[in-house]
């Protein structure tokens, strides 16, 4: 949805935050276990948003 | 010495094994019949009747008094289902051992491609403590009957059971490397 909002494509996103397609779409599909911190801040960075915007909370 | 020769040497060292033991079965197997067609060929091959490592009780005994025990226990007095019985015994031992090592040789292999965490292993670890879980079963008891004696032992195989658990202890350690992987896979 942010990436939506910022007209920016997944590959793009990827090359900024400097982690490849893959690790990407898993973080796009909630399949990943845990999100280190300096992924977290090169998402917002590159959004100019905060983790709050990105993060949800969905009970299972 | 490199992570990569080390693991070649070790897969060499199991194919040499293998082969080893495979010619140990055809030369058993091979003694095995001969002695059934040609018994006084064994004539002077005495047994050296001892139990396995280990704390172990053994009993021997001989229906002739002033024979001695290396005149009585020979290979070609052995007694057929006797014979029969050890030859299976030990034929069940080599192949177990063979699986071994041939599993064993598995899991150097997924090391070398760098699959170490995978089910497989798992697996493999377990097959190990099973197959080595018979060995100690099988070597545990001795038992021979000649025409005119016997023996009979008992003995307890600490190294095959420490080997047992170590097997299961690395198909533990194993199974939680494949979750630490898996959390790692996807951290992103």
């Amino acid at each position: 949805m942010m990436l939506a909002k910022r007209d920016m494509k997944s590959k793009e996103l990827a090359e900024i935050i400097g982690i490849t397609e893959a690790n990407l779409s898993i973080l796009k599909s909630g399949k990943a276990k845990a999100v280190r911190f300096s992924t977290l801040e090169a998402i917002c960075k590159a959004l100019n948003c905060q983790p709050a915007d990105i993060l949800e909370y969905v009970e299972d | 010495m490199t992570k990569s020769t080390l693991l070649n040497v070790a897969i060499t060292l199991s194919r040499v094994c293998k082969t080893i033991f495979i010619l140990l079965i055809i030369g058993f197997t091979a003694i095995f019949i001969h002695l059934q067609l040609d018994r006084s060929f064994y004539n002077p091959k005495k047994f050296n009747l001892k139990t396995g490592d280990g704390y172990s009780y053994s009993m021997k005994w001989k229906s002739d008094k002033n024979a001695e025990f290396n005149e009585v226990f020979t290979l070609d007095k052995l007694k057929t289902v006797s014979l029969y019985v050890t030859y299976l015994k030990f034929l069940g031992v080599l192949i177990l051992i063979y699986l071994c090592i041939w599993e064993f040789q598995k899991i150097m292999q997924s090391v070398k491609v760098t699959k170490t965490f995978g089910e497989n292993n798992v697996q493999s670890f377990r097959r190990i403590g099973q197959f080595l879980m018979g060995y100690a079963i099988l070597t545990s008891y001795t038992s021979f009957r000649f025409e005119n004696a016997g023996f009979k032992g008992i003995s307890i195989p600490f190294t095959a059971i420490f080997l047992v658990l170590c097997a299961f202890i690395m198909a533990e350690i194993f199974k939680e490397g494949i979750l630490l992987k898996e959390e790692y896979d996807l951290t992103v």
